[in-house]
């Protein structure tokens, strides 16, 4: 079966300051439909930037990224967001909620770039704030809630659209150990039911949570097979 | 249905920056406010003028004794004596198109009536007068023929006079004294306003012109047939035109000016006098409105600044759009209307101080002030558009941003 996610030959540079540095190095791999992948590496790595590579946020200096054997970035940027609108869901590690949206009107984000009709919308974000546990919260903004609520509306707002691809940015980081666990199941049932993980993390316990690990060090893709020490 | 939403979003935003947006439309509710007020002031200004011209009467023209370089002052009984009541006849019978020449003398002097006094024009003048002036009675008659040939004591008063003189008395049959002579009251005009140099034409008591020069006015042994002022009326727009030279000519034979000399009288057309000071007003208002249109400008500039900030601060919140699956139209489409939304409220609030203003000018200096709603709604929509000009710089700021810029701020 043809895997959900090919990069081939990734290369990515960028201007730092004056200076030119190369954040990816000719990284080719293949993830698969329902994995959960970790990618680690030391920061510097190149995670965040394969990261946003994979959402369609940041164009490749060189090489081919195909999504469901869809060419990303031989499409317009509308059409990429629409993509990302659709098919692949983000969470970061300092939650980017907007912070002066309650949490169903954050949930609703994707939903409003979607189009849809409005009862709808309120519905399908209600059902998914039940879903990672916070519907009795959904009136609250981002400030009244804890750093785990935060990221489980986060987490609410990128599955809201259904997406094949979930792509996480340490989304641990900013919680304590407790919080984190709880977050980490919550991945961890979703990819249960079907969703397709990548997960980008410096700490191995987190992506021990995974099936597989992919590590990167400076740039390159050192391992793409392993599990996790 | 999403552009409701859109707005109903730029609104939101408004809410969050609310202090920096007020300042920032200031340029435009001030540029508005005061396009709509020198355009209602003036308006109001040539509706009065239009409605003197109405009660100017029309095809009017005032022969006047003087040089031609003279402004027109008004003289004195006994300088410039170059116009006779013989010569008002002349007019009257020698040029085919006038309808009337009405001759007219007047002085300054205090009438009395019991034991209140008033200071007014009085004016020695034929029944013609009256209609030449388009002047409606209120009460009691106009001066017959009779009254002039025999100099009766009579006298039609204005309403300003029947007002302070006789206050809420009847004035009809009434005495009032002028100088050493007892008129008596037989007719009270119906009100007029104010003339184009804001006199109260009211404020005035007509005497029967033979009166005038025999009893109270007196004349000049000089010349005892001269009079102040000849006013003329045509009666139709092509004797009005032909009327000036053919007045020349007559008016020169009479007086017997050899071909060199200038005319010793001038001639005024009235109309030409009140419609060139509307064009002082319409050439005002284009002026005013120009600067005002300056103000506008600056606002608008102003909203650009301030809309280049704030989307510059919201980077992040622009990044998370992006993530979210925004594309760059829907970006551009969000800020424009913001910017939109914020002139557009800057327009609405000049309208109320515009309007505001605009009423209080009008109690505090009893201006007529005529207030245009659709003007003021056009001037609400140019707000709205100039935002969406101003806008389109921030706008397509906002658009261009690179969403990876939302990840690398989480690191």
């Amino acid at each position: 079966m043809e895997p959900l996610v090919a990069l081939v030959g990734i290369t990515k540079r960028h201007h730092l300051g004056a200076q030119l540095v190369q954040a990816l190095s000719d990284v080719t791999l293949t993830v698969r439909r329902g994995e959960f992948v970790a990618v680690t590496g030391p920061s510097g790595s190149g995670k965040s930037t394969l990261l946003s590579i994979l959402g369609g946020l940041d164009r490749p200096s060189n090489g081919q990224y195909l999504l469901d054997g869809a060419d990303v970035f031989a499409l317009n940027r509308t059409q990429i967001a629409e993509l990302r609108n659709k098919r692949i869901g983000f969470v970061f590690q300092n939650f980017n909620l907007l912070p002066r949206l309650s949490a169903l009107e954050n949930v609703r984000l994707p939903l409003f770039y979607r189009r849809r009709s409005v009862s709808e919308a309120r519905t399908k974000a209600q059902l998914m704030l039940e879903r990672v546990g916070l519907a009795h919260r959904m009136r609250h903004v981002p400030t009244q809630l804890s750093g785990g609520e935060q990221q489980r509306v986060a987490i609410a707002r990128a599955i809201v659209n259904e997406p094949d691809l979930l792509l996480a940015d340490e989304p641990t980081g900013a919680l304590d150990t407790s919080t984190r666990d709880q977050i980490l199941s919550l991945l961890a049932e979703l990819h249960s039911t079907g969703l397709t993980i990548v997960l980008v993390t410096h700490d191995r316990e987190v992506g021990a949570h995974a099936r597989r690990a992919i590590r990167l060090l400076d740039g390159v893709l050192e391992s793409q097979d392993g599990p996790m020490v | 249905m999403r552009t409701l939403a859109y707005i109903w979003l730029a609104f939101r935003s408004l809410q969050l920056y609310a202090l920096r947006s007020v300042l920032a439309i200031l340029g435009i509710v001030i540029g508005i406010a005061a396009v709509l007020d020198v355009i209602s002031v003036a308006e109001g200004a040539r509706a009065e003028v239009s409605r003197q011209i109405n009660s100017l009467g029309s095809h009017l023209l005032l022969v006047l004794p003087g040089a031609q370089l003279d402004q027109g002052v008004r003289k004195q009984a006994g300088s410039m004596l170059t116009l006779t009541a013989t010569d008002a006849r002349a007019l009257a019978q020698e040029i085919p198109g006038i309808l009337f020449a009405a001759p007219f003398v007047d002085a300054q002097m205090t009438a009395v009536s019991g034991n209140l006094n008033w200071s007014t024009l009085i004016a020695g003048i034929t029944p013609e007068y009256f209609e030449a002036r388009g002047w409606m009675l209120a009460r009691g008659q106009w001066f017959q023929a009779e009254h002039l040939a025999t100099a009766a004591k009579v006298a039609v008063i204005g309403n300003t006079v029947a007002r302070e003189l006789f206050r809420s008395v009847d004035s009809i049959g009434r005495p009032v004294r002028i100088g050493r002579t007892s008129y008596t009251v037989i007719g009270v005009l119906a009100e007029k306003g104010q003339d184009f140099t804001g006199r109260d034409q009211d404020d005035v008591i007509f005497i029967p012109l033979a009166s005038a020069k025999i009893f109270t006015l007196g004349r000049s042994h000089a010349n005892p047939d001269a009079v102040h002022s000849i006013l003329v009326k045509a009666d139709s727009p092509a004797s009005m035109a032909e009327a000036e030279p053919l007045i020349t000519r007559v008016l020169r034979e009479r007086h017997k000016l050899p071909e060199r000399k200038r005319n010793d009288f001038q001639i005024q057309n009235l109309v030409q006098v009140v419609q060139a000071r509307d064009k002082i007003y319409r050439q005002f208002t284009l002026l005013v409105s120009m600067l005002a249109g300056i103000s506008l400008f600056v606002g608008g500039i102003g909203v650009m600044n301030v809309m280049l900030v704030t989307v510059a601060e919201r980077t992040t919140e622009i990044g998370i759009r992006l993530v979210a699956g925004a594309c760059p139209g829907d970006i551009r489409k969000q800020f424009l209307l913001e910017a939109s939304l914020l002139c557009t409220v800057g327009g609405m609030l000049g309208l109320l101080l515009g309007y505001a203003v605009a009423r209080l000018l009008a109690a505090t200096f009893g201006w007529t002030i005529e207030f245009s709603w659709v003007l003021a709604i056009m001037a609400v929509g140019c707000a709205a558009l100039l935002g969406l000009v101003f806008g389109i710089i921030p706008a397509e700021r906002a658009a261009r941003l690179d969403p990876a810029v939302v990840l690398r701020s989480g690191q």
